[in-house]
């Protein structure tokens, strides 16, 4: 009988991972975890994850998990070992908000020992409401500050239009792919700057 | 009624757009080295100081993972120096004679083993013990390959 095709020995699965090239691997997991953690702070409105979890953290615990074997990457299923260590950070960040949760849904239950109060649990609907509100008001500033710069108002129109990676947006509206970077640089700190205020 | 359900879906649009532009902002998976560095240092995070500790972080887990390959194989090898440590075919003949039926009726459904069951009476001792060790030895190493052939095994 042969061998299940795509399983690797243990043996195997280390020099595979140490055939990679660890060092951009750790970068842009880092960025995106860097990615992640800005999206929930929009919507939550705070900067840190639970336990105080930075993104280098979320990027190293996927990165420990693949190499101990807890979340192996299989050759066949899932080629691309970047693509597999992001999905472990988006398991790794919905767990920590779940736990988070939990634990504040204990903290008030314990708080009203002896009252027959059941904890409300979190309104997701109303969650919602509350993120496309904060999600239209960064929109709507962020239009009032790129009124005027050509660039800038075209990558938003795309950006609304369904489209987010640069090079989408670099066909779609005839522009030099380092002219999209560059707008792309403004509208970091254009962001930066609202939610600063 | 009409409007509200058209607010509704508007309302969605912008958080989608939000994650659209965080997504352009932040996902490097286009962007060039320097690019993602920039990314980095723009939330505050020394790229060449995350690099170093990430590389430590790796050679650690790697020479942890090694060491756990090492024993898990040294485990291995004394089972199977134990098991084939077990395989006694110098034990008494009717012991080994007991022990050869018990195998070949196992295997009752091999032509093979059927047509020796009815002459293996005639074998000398020798025989019969070295037949004993050989079938042992068959039987353990089918058995380790269908260890091999299991989904989970490593």
């Amino acid at each position: 009988m042969s061998r299940e095709i795509g399983r690797l020995s243990d043996s195997e699965r280390l020099e595979r991972l140490r055939a990679q090239d660890w060092e951009t691997i750790i970068l842009r997991l880092t960025a995106y975890a860097v990615y992640k953690i800005q999206r929930l702070s929009w919507q939550t409105g705070k900067q840190d994850l639970p336990g105080g979890r930075q993104p280098k953290d979320l990027a190293f615990d996927a990165i420990k998990l693949v190499w101990t074997g807890e979340r192996a990457c299989n050759p066949i299923k899932q080629s691309d070992l970047l693509k597999h260590l992001k999905s472990i950070v988006d398991s790794l960040v919905s767990h920590l908000i779940r736990s988070a949760e939990h634990m504040q849904r204990e903290r008030v239950e314990g708080e009203v020992d002896g009252v027959a109060l059941v904890f409300d649990p979190v309104d997701e609907e109303a969650s919602n409401a509350l993120d496309e509100v904060v999600a239209a008001d960064i929109f709507e500033r962020l239009w009032q500050r790129a009124k005027g710069d050509e660039d800038l108002e075209l990558v938003l129109c795309c950006i609304e239009e369904g489209m987010s990676r640069p090079s989408d947006i670099s066909d779609a509206v005839k522009m030099e792919v380092e002219r999209v970077y560059k707008a792309k640089k403004k509208l970091g700190i254009i962001l930066r700057t609202i939610q600063e205020e | 009624m009409a409007n509200s359900a058209k607010g509704s879906v508007e309302s969605k649009d912008y958080a989608e757009k939000l994650d659209r532009l965080l997504r352009f902002l932040y996902d490097t998976e286009e962007s060039k080295p320097e690019e993602v560095k920039e990314v980095l240092a723009s939330y505050g995070i020394d790229p060449e100081e995350l690099v170093n500790e990430g590389v430590q972080f790796i050679r650690s887990l790697e020479k942890k993972e090694r060491v756990k390959i090492a024993h898990a194989k040294r485990k291995r090898l004394a089972e199977v120096f134990q098991r084939l440590r077990s395989i006694d075919a110098r034990q008494p003949i009717d012991a080994v004679r007991k022990r050869v039926d018990e195998i070949l009726k196992g295997e009752s459904d091999s032509q093979f083993a059927l047509a020796f069951y009815h002459k293996y009476d005639s074998l000398s001792e020798e025989d019969l013990r070295n037949l004993l060790s050989d079938v042992e030895l068959l039987n353990f190493l089918a058995e380790d390959l269908k260890k091999l052939d299991r989904p989970d095994n490593e």
